[in-house]
């Protein structure tokens, strides 16, 4: 009888030495336990509901009668053809490229200014958070009047300003729609990110600071070297969570320029919920939505292999 | 060398006061910047909603005066009174408090639990299952919607289904279905894990070797030092459950058991917007949410440190 | 601190399991919405007859809906024919005009209509207007629809069209109320598809032009004289745009859905369809009449603010509103947007039907009236949706309250002629005119949206300069859906 042993066995090439996670297994078992109730709550919604958009996007289905007929390849090679798709795809890509560095910037400096010893911290976080619960018609209201042409405050303060010498058409204009989506959509996400990084700051150790007063370093570099290095694991957590929903929303896009002019703002999230829900063309847009999650996944790879999401001290 | 070790001793040890007085306009100066720069920013962010709370005090033909007016000409409570006057509103505030405490409650629990395996303990599989998990997070959600409603209506044993879950319909219009769904957040393990990597592992493993259960550990150890990511967990899973319409509105139709996002939805109606009484109820929807955040964010504090762990 | 932390701990734990203990005690849904209040006694007199479809109604009218006395209507004069249930049953009813207040019209219907049918308890499910299409889907896929619902013609189509609703043909022929001559036609015939009824109408608007009498003053036009021809409305445009000083003579806008929407009217004007009567896969979009309409359509752009390009006739009121945009063509319901968000300006617009060129024509924006197939209670479904398409109830439905009016029209011949309809709403007597220009394309096309699509993607394209006229537009348009159109 081999003597079993608790060492683990050597990373590499060998074959996974099978009693020895097995023992494991039983050892933590209370791991098992703690992730149970993930799992349930995973088993019940979740694996049904993937399964079956899965299965549907080999289907058709309008979803008014059960008919769904197999129809095989035939959605994913329509996809593969779809000129809407693309410029969807190409839109959507444009909206989060841009979008997610620099709403993650400004949520960056708003939480580290926020988080030093200003007077009226507390409320000065409240009043950045606001975005986040204003309701979506009336920021909508708001920022409609700043983009308007003949009137808006954007307008007025850039020809004011001597930047500009016509007025922009920001929201009718093929080429200013998407950038003035991007920045209302800074706007609207930077409250949210900002309470990401207040959390994840405190996880830095003050001693660190203190250690690095010492050694002589500066604010700047106290950031530089201190903070945005130890924020790795937040800002990991941050750049997956915003690529995710940027890739998904389209709520303010939809009520400020119905996905105009021209489409060139029509993101990926509205095709899909058009092609479900208004066109009745439920397996297609299973179809969609599982090629979204493969680009989604092959980004978020290649994120994981080339952003540090670990803390060493 | 004309400095002596005595001067040098002092110049590290006060470089400020020996910089002296330009240094000072400096960080003064510096300090203004901050401030300048935090004003006009909060002036940007709260505009919209700053203009809602005015439009909620003016009659609705005042309302959408071109350019915003920003201070009400005629002052009026009407809006208001008539909100508060339509029936069920309370109900409506209270059923939205009525899950969004539960979902917090449950997930602040389930979370950091399910978190803490992943960031401090080691056992086969652990992270091939966070990645699964993260995969499942990115799957497009609008393909859930309708499988996710008829589950829900599915479910056995309650609502009126027997044991096969058919006959009823189970977790539809219930506050049960609205709560137990969302009793765990991949995000919200997600963010505790990331958290609890910076608990010293020295710590942890000094509990194991005194000989206490993982549980404990968790309980005593990871959880209090989790405090800023609790916060977090509280303040986003509110707002994001508080404000959530799409859903809810799937799976409720019973008038009693309509949250306030359901209930104000119910004034918008297409192109005969009462815009009245959606200014005023939904300025006072934003309300607990504001209340939630200043109460959590005071947790945003310091906790973890390298000395002194016990 | 750890004191603090474990008080936070505690209280959360105990508001956790106290809010799943009350939402395990919350009323469930077989909770009716049926009227506490005592009904009235059921031998009081009736005030009013009912009369049937095709009289006028007599002069000894139902006072307003907050009166109505309950009780003493005979079922005869409905559908004898269709017959109830016995056991007591609850209907459900989707629809997003129901209030639940004490005044509202549908709840007082409700309550008649359980008097008349003791037997049968109706359950309001109130549904945004805006997302009752989602839901209303959703619930179909779980088998979990209510019995009937209150749904826009277009979604009827679309519904229909895919066997989500009951037939109506056969309950219609046993009615003594629903006179299917009664209904202005091209209501009616947006209530069916392919000949097969599948809705009744019970309310519905048209689209009209409104003009700020103001400005037509100011230019030296007669405020009484809005045109009524394609000349007259652009020499008016003509002379009411100043760009320079940002005065505007009409609104365009070139946004998914609303571009091509507000062009059928000046294509069926020139006499043009989009598609084939005898071919609904043809589009003829592009023959002559088509072109000239959109030639027409996509040259006022100049009259037009550009701003307002990637806007829609909701969001650009506020142009008119200010007096910016002199004419605005849009629904009845944007005289009540007008009244009610903008008091103002009341006194200085008008309304008037749109221009003709061949003939007149207008859209039609109807609600109708539904049975969905999943019903256990069709029957009885069809008698609740019959009781309130009676002309009396229609004509009350149709008015709102007297803080609110309403710009709805009941879609009948006989209340359109009647003044009370008109009551607290003089503005809309334009509208009932208009009205009897609406039009409705002959074909029928499962797959409309890839037509529209093609339309309005087509059209905006044009208004952004991508073709030199609104003539090329149609033919990529045509070509582009009926590309589309052969696909799967």
């Amino acid at each position: 009888m081999a003597i079993s042993t608790l060492e683990k066995p050597k990373r590499g090439k060998e074959p996974i030495n099978w009693r020895y996670t097995f023992r494991q297994m039983r050892k933590q078992w209370s791991a098992y336990l703690f992730l149970s109730p993930w799992f349930i709550i995973f088993a019940i919604f979740t694996l049904f509901s993937v399964g079956f958009s899965f299965y549907l996007s080999f289907r058709e289905w309008n979803i008014l009668e059960p008919a769904k007929p197999f129809v095989g390849l035939d959605n994913y090679i329509r996809l593969f053809q779809d000129a809407q798709f693309y410029q969807s795809l190409r839109n959507t890509l444009l909206f989060t490229g841009f979008g997610v560095p620099l709403g993650m910037a400004s949520a960056l400096l708003v939480a580290l200014l926020l988080n030093t010893k200003v007077h009226g911290q507390s409320l000065f976080r409240t009043l950045y958070y606001i975005p986040v619960i204003t309701p979506l018609v009336v920021s909508a209201v708001i920022w409609k009047w700043m983009y308007q042409g003949d009137y808006g405050l954007i307008n007025y303060y850039l020809l004011k300003l001597g930047l500009i010498h016509e007025k922009l058409l920001w929201l009718a204009d093929p080429n200013l729609a998407m950038p003035a989506l991007i920045v209302m959509g800074v706007w609207m996400g930077t409250g949210g990110t900002m309470v990401m990084y207040l959390a994840g700051l405190q996880a830095i150790p003050e001693e660190l600071y203190d250690a690095a007063k010492v050694d002589g370093a500066n604010g700047f570099q106290r950031m530089m070297y201190v903070t945005i290095p130890l924020l790795a694991p937040t800002t990991f957590y941050v750049l997956i969570t915003s690529i995710i929903f940027s890739f998904q929303s389209f709520a303010h896009i939809y009520i400020m320029t119905n996905g105009g002019p021209l489409g060139r703002t029509t993101v990926i999230g509205y095709y899909m919920y058009q092609t479900g829900f208004r066109h009745f063309e439920m397996g297609y847009a299973s179809a969609i939505a599982y090629i979204l999650f493969a680009i989604i996944f092959v980004l978020t790879m290649l994120q994981m292999k080339f952003v540090k999401g670990d803390v060493q001290y | 060398m004309a400095v002596t070790t005595q001067e040098k001793k002092y110049a590290s040890a006060h470089p400020d006061e020996k910089a002296g007085f330009s240094k000072k306009i400096m960080n003064l100066s510096g300090q203004g910047l901050v401030y300048i720069i935090l004003i006009v920013g909060a002036v940007l962010f709260t505009a919209p909603w700053v203009w809602m709370i005015s439009a909620s005090f003016q009659p609705r033909g005042d309302m959408f005066n071109w350019p915003p007016t920003w201070w009400p000409e005629h002052f009026t409570l009407k809006n208001y009174q008539n909100f508060l006057d339509a029936a069920g509103i309370a109900r409506w505030f209270l059923n939205s408090a009525i899950i969004a405490f539960s979902v917090v409650g449950l997930q602040v629990f389930f979370n950091s639990l399910a978190a803490y395996t992943f960031a401090k303990r080691n056992f086969p599989g652990r992270d091939a299952i966070f990645i699964f998990m993260l995969g499942t997070l990115m799957i497009p959600g609008v393909v859930f919607l309708i499988p996710n409603y008829i589950i829900l209506q599915h479910i056995p044993l309650f609502g009126g289904n027997n044991i096969l879950g058919q006959g009823g319909h189970g977790w539809l219009d219930s506050l049960i279905g609205l709560i137990l769904p969302s009793a765990v957040s991949v995000w919200g393990i997600f963010f505790f894990r990331q958290y609890m990597k910076s608990i010293p592992d020295e710590m942890i493993d000094a509990a194991r070797i005194d000989g206490a259960s993982e549980f404990r550990i968790y309980w005593q150890i990871a959880l209090p030092l989790s405090g800023p990511a609790l916060a977090f967990n509280a303040i986003s899973t509110f707002t994001w459950n508080w404000n959530d319409f799409f859903w809810p509105f799937l799976v409720i139709s019973n008038p009693q058991l309509r949250t306030v996002q359901l209930g104000l939805a119910l004034y918008v109606v297409k192109n005969r917007t009462a815009w009245d009484q959606v200014m005023a109820g939904s300025v006072l929807a934003t309300l607990p949410v504001l209340l939630i955040f200043l109460i959590f964010q005071k947790y945003f504090i310091r906790g973890i440190s390298l000395t002194g762990m016990k | 601190m750890r004191k603090e932390r474990s008080l936070v701990w505690a209280v959360m734990a105990l508001l956790a399991v106290a809010s799943m203990l009350i939402a395990s005690c919350a009323p469930q849904a077989t909770a009716t919405q049926a009227p506490a209040a005592t009904q009235a006694p059921a031998t009081e007199a009736p005030a009013a007859t009912e009369a049937s479809a095709t009289e006028a109604p007599a002069a000894t009218e139902a006072p307003a809906a907050t009166e109505a006395p309950a009780g003493a209507m005979d079922p005869a004069q409905f559908s004898p024919d269709i017959k109830v249930p016995d056991e007591q049953i609850t209907l459900t009813f989707a629809s997003w005009v129901h209030t639940g207040e004490a005044d509202d019209a549908w709840e007082v219907m409700a309550k008649e209509f359980h008097d008349l049918y003791p037997n049968i308890t109706i359950e309001f499910q109130d549904i945004p207007s805006e997302e009752m299409h989602d839901k209303l889907l959703t619930q179909i896929a779980a088998n979990n629809a209510p019995d009937a619902a209150y749904i826009d013609s277009g979604t009827l189509g679309e519904f229909g069209l895919r066997g989500a609703l009951v037939k109506l043909d056969d309950f219609i022929s046993k009615s003594n109320v629903i006179k299917t001559d009664d209904y202005l036609p091209a209501f009616i015939s947006a209530a069916t598809v392919e000949d097969i009824y599948y809705g009744l109408p019970i309310d519905g608007e048209t689209t009209g032009l409104f003009y700020r009498t103001d400005r037509f003053q100011e230019a030296g036009l007669d405020p009484n004289k809005p045109p009524t021809t394609w000349e007259e409305f652009q020499a008016d445009a003509e002379k009411l745009t100043d760009v320079a000083n940002k005065k505007y003579g009409y609104a365009v806008f070139a946004t998914d859905y609303e571009s091509s929407y507000y062009f059928l009217p000046w294509l069926w004007q020139a006499g043009g369809l989009v598609l084939n009567p005898d071919d609904p896969n043809d589009v003829i979009v592009d023959n002559e009449a088509g072109k000239k309409a959109a030639d027409f359509y996509v040259n006022l752009k100049k009259y037009s603010p550009a701003d307002l390009l990637n806007s829609n006739s909701y969001d650009g009121r506020t142009a008119f509103a200010n007096g910016d945009v002199a004419m605005y063509m849009a629904g009845a319901w944007f005289a009540g947007t007008l009244l009610s968000e903008f008091p103002d300006a009341t006194g200085k617009w008008a309304a008037a039907p749109l221009p003709q060129d061949q003939k007149c024509a207008t859209t039609v924006a109807s609600d109708d009236l539904v049975v969905f197939s999943g019903s256990k209670h069709p029957e009885a479904a069809y008698k609740w949706i019959e009781f309130v398409s009676a002309p009396d109830h229609m004509r009350e439905l149709n008015l709102g309250t007297p803080d609110n009016p309403s710009t709805l029209l009941p879609p009948r011949q006989s209340l359109l002629n009647d003044p009370k309809t008109y009551e607290n709403r003089e503005v809309l007597k334009g509208f009932a005119d208009a009205m009897k220009c609406a039009f409705i394309e002959p074909a029928v096309q499962p797959k409309y949206y890839v037509v529209d699509e093609a339309l309005y993607q087509n059209l905006n394209k044009a208004f952004y300069g991508e073709f030199p006229d609104g003539g090329t537009a149609m033919e990529a348009a045509a070509k582009q859906a009926e590309e589309n159109l052969k696909k799967p």
